[in-house]
């Protein structure tokens, strides 16, 4: 049988040709310690040794990629895809399209142009390891958006679909209203909100210790001095104090990690587009690297609304869903709307058939052993750092204290912020300050319930609630902490009703 | 309900009588007798590479100085210690309960972590001897489910056979529809 973009099942195929050619900008990345060798003995005039240096790193470099292309094949079974690969150890690999996660169409700038795809086929396995993944690196984009229809196909149980009247691919004019889109000015308004703090932090650091190399210290008169002549009255007023300058020097610093946020935010999701298919959510974005991925909500494990305290206070909250898959990019879950009112990240949970998070009073706070509890582990540390300070009279070391200090402050935040409910079949879980996260787990995800409590928690007779949940990012866990420990048993059985 | 509450009179009176009585909620079966001493040697060879550590630094770098010997001695002390008082509270508080539906672990002294993983989520199982458990007669039944955190249960000390029993009771249970 004939599929829309030429996939024939039980067909032997290989990369798309052209890879060869997408893949050079790679290859000369790998290469450059040889090429720059054989620089080294140009300027050394030894002709001869460059020769054979650029010659032999050019023909490795060049093979390498001729013998992956063509030692890879891969094909389709009726329920499966295949891949073969390897000369000395051969692998064969076969990838049953039930345990795919997601499907995932990735174009970066080059494949554009010559209308390569890669495909990455999801299965949740070795999560750790991206090249482990069944990935097909690259295929014609037709094939690609063929294969990825196939698959999502098989996963709506009518396989026979797929034949010969599947030509109506999801691009057609007729595609129905997005349930999420972002437009320009959306788009530019997440780069603002994404303002780059760790650059911010980067620099200011830089400034001090390396300004003077560069001469680019914004900190010091001297960058102003030289920007325009001194006699320039706005200029004068910057240089009249101090204080005037260094403000100067922070809004600098300030449009720079303002620009590095906006560059970042307008490069990953230029032109977000979040539609509803017959199985799940297809996401496609990127302004030069165009991504497009199948997340299948039966594969949903939980919700995550992430906000910030600015971010809340303008009613702006990102939706993210949280699968085996990883997304690409970002390592974490899957974001479905990086900037959405509440009316649109409701939109996009009824879209799921899940209930929007309703007002309601009965949320549980976490009693105050969880600032507690963390205060008294901090204490140690600033024992040692009090000291240390007071040994080696380097009273640096007390900016260790102020540290402890503001960690304590953002925990007793996070507590006013924490809390939990038990939503019928799904428990809500607020957390966090800066981060600020409500998550949504639907009981029946719930894979392991630890119930935990150190020595200092059983004096205060609370227990925290850790849940094992499948996929996610590497630390976040979910759970529900410094609970009175009777309501922490209480809340276990009643997690657990669906399972008894 | 407060099953863990274990700070009545009568239970102080059968402290003092048993010291090495399981210290579990009611209706959990505790660990073989034999995990203490594995527990022991575990803690032994694990601080042993400190105490050499400890010695060589004293006699090598602190030799002739006025501190030698404190930081063997530290060591030493502490080391016994701990071989002589945790394994013992750790195997008290280590206990197990196959539910209908649900297996559960207790386990821990300082940090105590109470664990309940329903049959229905459980991927694979493992019996597992490491060295000492053959030395000691004594197994681990690791539960693996989906999950990325606690995706991993273990619950050591138990007999061979016992591990093996309980394996075979959840492999009945499982069915394979986490998603």
């Amino acid at each position: 049988m004939n599929e829309a973009g030429g996939i024939e099942r039980r067909d032997v195929r290989r990369l798309h040709p052209l890879t060869l050619v997408a893949g050079l900008g790679g290859v000369m990345r790998s290469l450059w310690g040889g090429l720059a060798a054989g620089a080294y003995f140009i300027v050394q005039q030894r002709w001869e040794l460059a020769a054979l240096i650029v010659g032999a790193t050019l023909a490795v470099g060049l093979l390498r990629p001729l013998i992956r292309w063509l030692s890879f094949s891969w094909e389709l079974g009726p329920d499966e895809i295949e891949m073969k690969s390897g000369v000395l150890g051969r692998n064969h690999r076969s990838i049953p399209f039930d345990r795919v996660q997601d499907v995932n169409v990735e174009q970066n700038v080059i494949a554009r142009l010559l209308g390569l795809a890669r495909v990455k086929l999801e299965t949740g396995a070795s999560a750790g390891d991206k090249n482990e993944d069944g990935v097909l690196d690259s295929i014609a984009l037709a094939d690609a958006e063929a294969l990825r229809d196939l698959i999502r196909a098989h996963r709506a149980g009518d396989p026979v679909v797929m034949a010969a009247d599947s030509d109506a691919p999801i691009e057609q004019a007729g595609e129905p209203a997005p349930v999420y889109a972002m437009d320009l000015r959306r788009l530019l308004l997440a780069g603002l909100f994404n303002f780059s703090l760790a650059v911010f932090g980067v620099l200011a650091g830089f400034t001090q210790t390396a300004g003077d190399l560069l001469g680019f210290d914004p900190f010091r008169r001297q960058f102003w001095l030289e920007l325009g002549h001194a006699g320039q009255p706005f200029i004068a007023f910057i240089l009249a104090n101090r204080v005037v300058t260094a403000l100067f020097g922070l809004a600098t610093l300030v449009l720079v990690g303002l620009a590095t946020g906006l560059l970042q935010t307008v490069l990953r999701e230029f032109g977000f587009r979040l539609d509803r298919t017959e199985t799940g959510f297809r996401r496609r974005r990127g302004l030069l690297t165009l991504t497009d991925v199948v997340l299948p909500l039966r594969r949903v494990q939980a919700a995550i609304l992430a906000t910030g305290p600015v971010r809340r206070h303008f009613g702006w909250t990102a939706v993210k869903l949280q699968s085996l898959a990883r997304d690409s990019g970002h390592g974490g879950d899957h974001v479905v709307a990086p900037l959405a009112t509440h009316d649109e990240a409701d939109a996009i949970l009824r879209e799921m058939d899940w209930r929007p998070v309703a007002h309601a009073d009965d949320w549980h706070r976490p009693s105050p052993a969880y600032v507690i509890v963390f205060l008294l582990f901090l204490v140690p540390f600033a024992l040692a750092a009090a000291g240390a300070a007071y040994l080696t009279t380097d009273w640096h070391l007390l900016l260790v204290l102020a540290l402890l200090g503001f960690l304590g402050i953002t925990r007793i935040l996070a507590w006013r912020r924490h809390r939990h409910r038990l939503d019928g079949d799904r428990l809500l879980v607020r957390s966090g300050f800066w981060r600020q996260r409500t998550v949504i787990l639907p009981l029946a995800r719930i894979q392991s319930i630890d119930l935990k409590r150190n020595f200092i928690d059983r004096r205060l007779g609370v227990s925290n609630l850790v849940l094992g949940v499948a996929g996610g990012s590497g630390f976040a866990h979910h759970g529900v902490a410094a609970l009175p420990h009777d309501h922490a048993l209480d809340l276990r059985d009643r997690l657990l009703d669906p399972v008894r | 309900m407060s099953d863990t509450d274990f700070s009545t009179l009568d239970h102080k009176l059968s402290e003092a009588i048993d010291p090495a009585r399981p210290l579990l909620p009611p209706g959990m079966e505790p660990a073989e007798p034999a995990y203490r001493w594995l527990l022991t040697t575990q803690l032994l060879l694990t601080w042993l590479p400190f105490l050499v550590g400890a010695l060589v630094i004293d006699n090598v770098v602190l030799a002739d100085k006025p501190v030698q010997g404190v930081l063997s001695t530290i060591v030493g002390v502490l080391m016994i210690a701990i071989v002589l008082f945790v394994p013992l509270r750790i195997y008290r508080r280590l206990g197990f309960k196959l539910d209908p539906h649900l297996l559960r672990v207790v386990r821990g002294w300082l940090f105590h972590t109470d664990t309940m993983v329903p049959f229905v989520r459980v991927q694979h199982l493992d019996v597992a001897r490491r060295p000492l458990d053959k030395v000691f007669g004594t197994a681990s039944l690791v539960v693996h489910t989906a999950g990325t955190h606690n995706s991993i249960v273990t619950l050591p000390g138990l007999s061979p056979e016992r591990a093996a029993a309980m394996r075979d009771e959840i492999r009945a249970e499982i069915r394979t529809d986490w998603q």
